[in-house]
């Protein structure tokens, strides 16, 4: 029995921190502040108009939604001028965000970081609808350019079928859902008692991860346990509690030299395309994991995550939506990395409970952001708008990027290569082309940071 | 098969084939002897012998997960943050008492000095004038190896040539030894003493070593054997009072008491090793025998004038280094564009390695036992992420921890625990009041003298009280 799920504070935290947009159509856009006065104006009548945790999840839970949605997020740089001295911005405590992406670039292995444009804040939008959204779009840079600000970059992304990402594979089958209540009920439906795996899935087979992952003053995962909560994030001052940071990062995907790579090697291995690709990630297309589908993909379902690095996993019977039932065949474990590779991407930025040089379960689990990407094409190529909220950016999205993603011998000692996708390397499949370091505030410290001097 | 030296490290010279066989002897009868301890009932470890299977390299970083730990939740920080003061801390040299000294009227403490990063990896940063890094050298040297090479050569000459070597300077023998005999108090006579190191014996803690430079590792538990102990001791499949099977690597640091919870690298090795026992594997280290410096991921890093320079300077260079320096010769070493001030912050992107051999369970030989827990962890009061080791047979005995002794662990309420040593190193010179025990060091003496039960909750009792200046009088009188 572990600690009750903490109540969320539903009308402070940014609404794609918690639970996530989720819309069809997003963008992003980065502004450089010129005059901070005046931009603080602007802040506070955009304020009073972003999107919350409360209106996301009312809308998930009732009819549909008109309008665009909108979140705010500010560098370090920005919050240092706009908050001024009341804010004490030094005493944050985490480095990366302090520097920003452009001298931590060479730490991530990107190669141009410093040439990247930078923005002091940026705004997400997110609608269903893709001319409300560039309307909304429109009317902000319009505002916001006639209040001292410059737009330093726009992004556009747009969701694909079954939530595909560019090298076709479904995308966020393993996002973290966030332990908590709002209205005194949990936000993700969660498996029945006693199911297999009830205390770490929800229904729908999401990781349960403990707010302070991704949301100062609320507990994070453990280091020691993969389901008890560990201790209160804290980013180092007050005004903190309800935000979050957000790492951004363009992600240009080279999809033509992925496919080939995949090709040459079927040939080689006498195999087909699909099913390189399918071990290069360790799933198959449709989100189907390796592991249990070695030879063929055996469709997506609430059982994509139930299975284990180390442990066998037994036969056992999960409940689809309407009550269907979903019969999940027993799937062994493969500690030697037989049935998915140790380079998998799935098992690289996720070892399970393998042993791993940060020890196992609980820090693979504390290693994870709440991700929120959303696929995007322009003329320039095609990717992921990736972003993941998260209290600590060096230490734990840099130890996975860092650590794991772009290294040998871990997080398993057998992995003999970097991350098969995502790894880097002369001609990488993936490179950042773009992003930053922000912190998206509580309804309240926005307010705040538009009221100081 | 004979066993070499770290990194086959070719110090030997002129007598290499004598040497490296003493070496192997040496070096075996270790292996050998701990596999006797009773407290390695039920392992699946073996002693190297030829034939070897791969061995499996495994990796974690250099900077040591219990600062981190403990400076996490720390209340007294103010504004500065954790990492800063993980930094300040690691970089800290920390008294300890290893002795006595007798004078002519009493005996005073010896205190010495050593550095408390405990990854199995150790280093000193050397700064320019405005406190910015210029160079940090690492070494992953064991003492073992050093007290080898006095057994060697007792005269400690040799020793003084590969100090030579190793510095770049000339180092005589009589820096390396004690200058008068360190005792301790006797277990036969508790009003007398015995000496632990004699005068003139190499000294491990000597300044060449820990003031003026360094060469190997002065941490307690960055040594050779603890590491094959921590092999050992984790291929003992554990489960708890309840018969439920332990296979976390935090909970196998704590029912097998090796090791620390806090580190990175005792749950890593711990839990790796456990696993594969499970899976039907026994476990030994591979040859030649040692942790090593693996990787620098060099991404981020700079000079700030003239060229950045990543050197191995003993050992090999492919993953195997027992010494190696970064350094900007004409500048200060900068990272993500900020200039470095604490040899922690290259730490941190420095990899270790040990690597492990596994080898099938011979056929017919049954499937190691599962022994119950003989650990426990306590969280240490006001730092929820950073945990104590107690053993029930002797630290919740006595008057002075509070706790019925017999209490199984987890069901204990929260008790004081050890105080690291952590923290910046007291103004105070050596010798001075104010230098703190280290419960570690007390029970090593108290197990090399062979003292009884008394010793480790007399040490106890000292670290609760505060130090040394509270030490029980009949401990102190004249020998």
């Amino acid at each position: 029995m572990h600690a009750a799920e903490p109540p969320l504070r539903a009308d402070q935290i940014q609404g794609n921190v918690i639970p996530g947009f989720n819309t069809d159509h997003q963008r992003l856009v980065g502004f450089a502040i010129h005059d901070v006065a005046r931009a603080r104006a602007w802040l506070a009548d955009q304020a009073r108009g972003v999107t919350t945790l409360a209106e996301v999840h009312a809308w998930r839970r009732g009819p549909k939604r008109e309008g665009t949605w909108r979140n705010l997020c500010f560098s370090y740089a920005a919050l240092e001028r706009i908050g001024g001295p009341d804010f004490r911005c030094d005493a944050i405590r985490d480095p990366w965000f302090k520097r920003g992406a452009a001298k931590v670039g060479r730490s991530l292995g990107d190669r141009d970081a410093h040439a990247w444009p930078r923005a002091d804040v940026l705004a997400i939008l997110g609608d269903n609808d893709p001319r409300g959204l560039g309307r909304a779009c429109a009317d902000l840079i319009r505002e916001a350019e006639r209040h001292g600000l410059g737009k330093a970059y726009e992004e556009s992304g747009t969701r694909r079928k079954e939530s595909r990402e560019p090298f076709g594979f479904r995308d966020g089958v393993s996002v973290p859902t966030v332990r908590g209540t709002v209205d005194g009920r949990v936000l993700a439906r969660r498996r029945p008692a006693g199911a297999l795996l009830a205390d770490r899935l929800t229904a729908t087979g999401k990781p349960l991860l403990w707010p302070g992952q991704a949301v100062f003053g609320y507990p994070g995962q453990s280091r020691v346990s993969a389901v008890a909560p560990g201790e209160t994030a804290s980013g180092g001052r007050s005004w903190m509690v309800d935000g979050s940071f957000l790492v951004y990062r363009k992600l240009r995907q080279d999809v033509d030299a992925f496919r080939a790579f995949a090709e040459r090697a079927a040939h080689d291995l006498g195999t087909q395309r699909e099913h390189v690709e399918a071990m290069l990630i360790g799933r198959w297309h449709d989100g189907s994991p390796v592991v249990r589908h070695p030879n063929a993909p055996g469709g997506y379902d609430a059982g994509a995550n139930d299975f284990r690095y180390f442990a066998d996993t037994p036969a056992h019977v999960l409940h689809g939506p309407g009550g269907v039932p979903i019969v999940v065949p027993p799937t062994p474990a493969d500690p030697h990395g037989e049935r998915c590779p140790h380079l998998a991407h799935i098992r690289k930025v996720n070892p399970r409970d393998a042993p791993s040089d940060l020890a196992g379960e609980p820090m693979a689990l504390a290693l994870q952001p709440f991700r929120r990407g959303i696929p995007y094409a322009d003329p320039d190529g095609q990717g992921l708008l990736f972003l993941a909220y998260t209290t600590a950016i060096e230490e734990r999205f840099g130890a996975l990027v860092r650590g794991w993603v772009g290294l040998d011998l871990a997080p398993e000692a057998p992995s003999r290569t970097a991350d098969a996708i995502a790894g880097g390397g002369d001609r990488p499949f993936v490179e950042a082309v773009g992003g930053g370091f922000f912190f998206a505030p509580s309804r309240d410290t926005l307010a705040a940071l538009t009221r100081s001097r | 098969v004979q066993l070499l030296p770290p990194a086959n490290v070719g110090d030997f010279q002129h007598a290499a084939r004598l040497m490296a066989a003493e070496w192997n002897d040496f070096l075996r009868t270790q292996l050998e002897t701990l596999l006797e301890a009773p407290s390695l009932a039920g392992h699946s470890f073996f002693v190297p012998d030829g034939g070897e299977p791969p061995s499996h390299e495994l990796v974690w970083q250099a900077f040591p997960g219990a600062i981190d730990a403990w400076f996490r939740h720390d209340p007294g920080l103010g504004d500065r943050t954790p990492r800063a003061a993980a930094d300040e801390a690691a970089d800290a040299l920390v008294p300890m008492v290893v002795g006595f000294r007798r004078e002519t009227d009493r005996f005073s403490p010896v205190i010495v000095y050593y550095r408390q990063q405990d990854e199995y990896c150790e280093w000193r940063a050397e700064l320019d004038d405005d406190q910015r890094v210029r160079r940090v050298t690492f070494t992953a040297e064991s003492p073992e190896y050093w007290a080898f090479l006095e057994n060697m050569d007792p005269s400690l000459r040799l020793s003084a040539a590969v100090y030579t070597k190793i510095l770049d300077e000339a180092v005589m023998p009589g820096e390396l030894s004690w200058p008068y005999d360190v005792l301790v108090p006797s277990v036969v006579d508790p009003t007398g003493w015995t000496v632990r190191f004699p005068a003139h014996t190499y000294n491990p803690w000597n300044d060449r070593n820990v003031g003026q430079g360094i060469v190997h590792c002065t941490h307690p538990d960055n040594t050779l054997m603890k590491a094959a102990m921590l092999v050992a001791s984790a291929s003992i499949l554990r489960h708890t009072a309840g018969g439920d099977r332990i296979d976390d690597a935090f909970g196998l640091v704590c029912a097998g008491g090796f090791g620390d919870p806090n580190r990175l690298s005792d749950p890593a090795i711990g839990h790796f090793v456990n696993q594969h026992v499970r899976l039907g594997r026994q476990v030994s280290v591979a040859d030649p025998v040692g942790v090593y410096i693996r990787d620098l991921q060099l991404g981020g890093f700079a000079a700030s004038a003239g060229k950045l320079h990543w050197r191995c300077k003993r050992g090999q260079r492919d993953g195997r280094m027992l010494r190696a320096v970064l350094e900007a010769p004409d500048g200060h070493i900068v990272l993500d564009g900020e200039p470095v001030r604490r040899g922690g912050e290259v730490a941190r992107r420095l990899r270790m390695t040990s690597a492990v051999l596994l080898r099938p369970r011979p056929k017919g030989e049954d499937a190691p036992d599962s022994r119950a827990a003989v650990a426990g962890c306590l969280v240490q009061p006001g730092r929820p992420e950073y945990y104590g080791v107690f053993f029930p047979e002797w630290d919740w005995r006595g008057p002075w921890i509070p706790g019925p002794a017999d209490t199984p662990a987890a069901t204990l309420p929260q008790v004081p625990a050890i105080a690291p040593a952590f923290g910046p190193a007291p103004a105070a010179a050596p010798g001075t009041p104010g230098a703190r025990l280290d419960g570690r060091i007390l029970h090593d003496i108290a197990r090399d003298a062979a003292l009884d039960g008394r010793w480790s909750r007399w040490s106890r009792w000292s670290l609760l009280a505060g130090g040394i200046g509270v030490m029980p009088t009949r401990w102190s009188g004249t020998g």
